[in-house]
């Protein structure tokens, strides 16, 4: 509990830090390109993979 | 936790074995790149049965002493495993590397034996170059984390660290 204005507050925890969320979405999208390859290149992944 | 002389042996063993994985990454992109551009059919075949040695010998031994000594350090020192968003992600990281390294050997398998047998052709094969170095990209971001070691305490370490200090507040 802090003393705010008079108020006792519980603390609030501290806000993501912004290089998490730049991280966390270039790594959603480098996900999102990784499918999109496994899908387009024949091979073990992709349309090749049962033929 | 750990004393300084088993942490500081720990971080040396950690630092050699995942940088030893980086540089085992870097040869693995670099015999793709000899599969796919060599045009003599022996040189060719010779890569491609090299990728399952390294994959096996190297690289799984190497990711794994990495996530495992990487962990060991983290739950000995105050840092934590999720204390610190830069050593959640680092791990997270890590552990999806290895974890995909892991089960991609098959495919690695799969590869040598086509290259194997000498009624394929090993032009056709097309290599692993994209997983090779999507691999070592992915390994520069825990490096560049845990050089940098980023703030910014997660939920769990904030509340950790006001649990420690509330005695200390209160007369």
């Amino acid at each position: 509990m802090v003393r705010k204005g008079g108020v006792m507050e519980e603390p609030k925890p501290p806000a993501r830090p912004s290089w998490v969320i730049g991280l966390g979405i270039a790594i959603m999208i480098l996900l999102v390109i990784a499918v999109i390859l496994m899908f387009v290149i024949p091979g073990e992944h992709g349309p090749g993979r049962h033929m | 936790m750990l004393g300084p002389r088993a942490r500081k042996v720990l971080l040396i063993v950690h630092l050699a074995v995942s940088v030893g994985w980086m540089g085992a990454a870097a040869t693995y992109v670099a015999i793709n790149v000899y599969a796919l551009a060599a045009t003599d059919e022996q040189t060719i075949r010779a890569a491609y049965l090299l990728m399952p040695v390294i994959g096996r010998g190297v690289l799984v031994p190497l990711a794994v002493a990495t996530v495992l000594t990487g962990i060991t350090l983290a739950l000995g020192t105050p840092w934590g495993l999720m204390r610190h968003y830069w050593v959640t992600i680092s791990l997270g990281i890590t552990a999806f590397a290895a974890t995909i390294l892991i089960l991609h050997l098959p495919a690695i398998d799969s590869l040598a034996a086509k290259a194997g047998d000498p009624n394929n052709r090993v032009s056709d094969l097309g290599g692993d170059l994209l997983h090779s170095l999507g691999g070592l990209i992915v390994l520069t971001v825990p490096l560049v984390l845990n050089v940098t070691k980023p703030r910014g305490l997660t939920r769990y370490g904030w509340r950790e660290q006001m649990r420690r200090q509330q005695p200390r507040a209160v007369p």
